[in-house]
């Protein structure tokens, strides 16, 4: 039964930190890697918080470093139509 | 993958695939850098740039960089600005790209080589990339590489980006080639010289004109569209029949195909909670196993089937080149609710998941159609939805006939339509009172149509079983560890009459809930199960499992939650939990994607308070109204 106990206290608790890492805001996640980098981490933990520190916020796509100007009023384009040509 | 490349020994070359849109860059993308980026036949499918490492067999690196497609170098929307930062060398943080690869497709030279020509102008070395070269050499289209090439004054290979060792040209060209050009000393670099694009498309044209007449001088008779199809396919009635009857055939196909491997999931999710039980003590670890991780994973597991057979056809339709078909068959139904007719895609991309729909917004121009689309993405019938469905159609909807058609299949199709008819009048709402614009006409290049690839299929399904695994390997099993601890500790008390979990934490948290979902007739349980659903709406269903597993006698109700619900709710709360997941407020991801997208967080917390009002209001009408009808 104590066996059974630990295991489950350990399982319990890498799940519960393990869904709050995940779930938390990108922003704050940032925040705590940074943090968690200052500390002497071996290298197996730092590789995965260095990607934390770096990431961009959203979702895990590896190209979206930044917003473009999304509110910038569309320009009027006029739309041009060109005959076919004969060849 | 800049993380990457930055921390290789030396630096590596920065290549950037341009071309039109649909022309096959990101397939390219994929053999070239062995990445999985999504493909489709049709226009927008990449609106960001994504980078990969490709090493070459001299032992160079390049670094890959696929970009949005675009017909010209003058931006119209964000996904095309995109491209035109990164390949002039603007975009903060990024190196400037040393060569570009010009993508073109062989079959549709006329348009594609006006972007070639633009593109040299900017001064890069460039290679074109003459794509789907197979297809236009069994349609019997000749092109003189050789004369390209002299005509152009830059290298052209051939590429067939969905073959194995398609790129094998390019691949050569770039060893062979890319050394000298970029050999170039930094202020050499730095002095491109860079021409003026002309005024006048007319320029252009007479120059691909002049070029086509001595390399391709068949391409402008070469047909690439087959009007017969297209006749019935784009027919203003019959193409909505048509519509209607593929969308019926994959909803019902979504039940009646699933069945036998949904019950060798659960037949094997039962042996396995079984042998657990009778191999373990009893104790703690065996209940987080058997009630927590087998009755709680293994319900969400088991609707995998269900999912890979929706994305079967998914692909299948995106590979064909008939969804923007669609597109423009449904285009007046969008204009009529206010919505750009370029919503399509990404609407159509938010039935796989809200998150790449919402990204896919930026194809569309105009800011306040933009908005408007962003906010009723979430509205259309998510992947992870279809557990919850599945799950009370299964425990609730007779399976009969009705004419040719299964009840079931019949009843999914509806929810899915409820998801589809809510986000129009939503979108109607939003545009008459608040994001009003005028209406954008629908300007989408058509695709030809393909058969669609089987590699392609294959490795889109493998794609979205690996992405559902990992999240039931993942977050969901995490989530059900700590839901099952929630609803296990503290045990009861001395002399408690009810099972265990009414006296836990989940169970005061279902309980202090309870007189909110009371009222559209939810009880303690699914209360529970909401809030763990907020971080992945399938979720939902394995907690239910979980929490129903604790409640039990005992035995595991792994195998058996449908049975469970169907003996223990009424038909109005289980419509009501229906109607309630039709406009369920979304998942904490897709929150975190709308502040992205729209860089404010007014948008988001809109989003959740008036899906949280809408699902409740739902909920409380179908409720009631079940009741009345004696449910």
């Amino acid at each position: 039964m104590t066996t059974q106990l630990v295991v489950v206290f350990l399982l319990v608790s890498a799940c519960s930190l393990y869904a709050v890492w995940v779930l938390m805001p990108t922003v704050l996640r940032r925040f705590v890697a940074r943090r968690l980098l200052r500390l002497p981490l071996g290298q197996s933990l730092k590789a995965p918080l260095v990607r934390a520190a770096t990431a961009s916020s959203g979702c895990d796509c590896s190209g979206c470093d930044k917003v473009v100007d999304l509110k910038r009023p569309a320009e009027t384009r006029p739309i041009h139509f060109h005959t076919k040509s004969k060849h | 993958m800049s993380t990457i490349a930055a921390a290789l020994p030396v630096a590596p070359w920065n290549v950037a695939l341009v071309g039109n849109p649909n022309c096959g860059k990101t397939a390219l993308f994929n053999l070239l850098t062995g990445a999985r980026q999504k493909v489709a036949n049709y226009a927008g499918v990449t609106v960001e740039r994504k980078v990969g490492l490709l090493r070459l067999a001299s032992g160079r690196t390049v670094s890959v960089i696929d970009l949005p497609g675009v017909y010209s170098l003058r931006p119209a929307t964000p996904d095309e600005e995109v491209t035109l930062e990164v390949i002039e060398g603007r975009r903060a943080g990024e190196a400037p790209v040393d060569a570009i690869v010009a993508v073109v497709d062989a079959t549709n030279l006329r348009m594609n080589l006006r972007l070639v020509l633009e593109v040299q102008r900017l001064g890069h070395p460039v290679i074109v990339a003459l794509n789907m070269a197979d297809v236009a050499r069994q349609r019997g289209l000749a092109i003189d590489v050789v004369k390209l090439a002299a005509e152009l004054g830059c290298p052209v290979v051939e590429t067939v980006a969905v073959q194995h060792n398609g790129h094998a040209q390019l691949l050569a060209q770039l060893d062979r080639g890319l050394a000298r050009a970029v050999s170039r000393t930094p202020a050499q670099a730095a002095t491109r010289e860079v021409q003026p694009l002309p005024r006048d498309s007319a320029t252009l044209r007479a120059e691909v004109s002049r070029i086509l007449a001595i390399a391709a001088p068949q391409a402008g008779q070469f047909q690439r569209f087959h009007f017969r199809v297209d006749a019935c396919a784009m027919h203003p009635v019959w193409g909505l029949v048509i519509l209607a009857a593929l969308l019926f055939l994959v909803f019902q196909a979504v039940f009646s195909w699933a069945n036998v491997p949904m019950d060798g999931i659960k037949t094997g999710m039962a042996w396995v909670a079984e042998w657990t039980s009778s191999h373990m003590d009893d104790g703690p670890l065996r209940s987080l196993l058997v009630d927590g991780v087998i009755a709680g994973v293994g319900g969400v597991l088991v609707f995998l089937p269900q999912i890979l057979i929706l994305f079967f056809f998914i692909l299948l339709l995106e590979d064909s080149g008939y969804l923007p078909r669609a597109a423009f068959l449904l285009d007046n139904l969008m204009g009529k609710v206010g919505l750009s007719g370029r919503a399509f895609i990404p609407l159509l991309s938010s039935f796989a998941c809200a998150i790449p729909g919402i990204m896919a917004t930026r194809t569309i121009a105009n800011w306040k159609d933009r908005l408007a689309t962003i906010m009723v993405a979430p509205l259309m019938t998510c992947s992870a939805r279809l557990p919850v469905y599945a799950l009370l159609i299964g425990a609730f909807v007779p399976d009969r006939s009705v004419g040719i058609f299964n009840l079931r299949g019949l009843t999914l199709f509806g929810l899915y339509v409820a998801g589809v008819v809510s986000a129009m009048g939503v979108a109607w709402v939003f545009k008459r009172i608040w994001m009003k614009s005028h209406y954008q006409p629908l300007m989408l290049e058509l695709p030809p149509y393909r058969l669609p690839s089987a590699r392609n299929l294959v490795l889109g399904l493998w794609e979205r079983a690996r992405i559902f695994l990992q999240r039931v390997g993942t977050i969901i099993f995490a989530l059900m560890v700590v839901l099952w601890f929630l609803s296990t500790y503290p045990g009861a008390p001395d002399g408690a009459s009810g099972p265990a979990i009414q006296y836990s934490l989940a169970g005061m948290l279902g309980h202090f809930l309870e007189p909110l979902f009371a009222p559209i007739g939810f009880n303690w349980q699914i209360s529970v199960a909401l809030v763990p659903g907020l971080a992945a709406r399938e979720v939902a269903v394995g907690a239910l499992g979980t929490v129903y597993a604790l409640s039990a006698a005992g035995d595991s109700v792994a195998s058996a939650l449908a049975p469970v619900i169907a003996q223990g709710w009424s038909l109005a709360t289980a419509y009501s939990l229906l109607a309630w997941y039709v406009f369920a407020p979304q998942c904490i991801s897709t929150l975190a994607v709308v502040k992205r997208e729209t860089n404010s967080w007014r948008y988001p917390i809109l989003m959740a308070a008036y899906m949280f009002v809408l699902a409740y209001v739902a909920a409380l009408a179908t409720y009631r109204l079940t009741l009345l009808l004696g449910g």
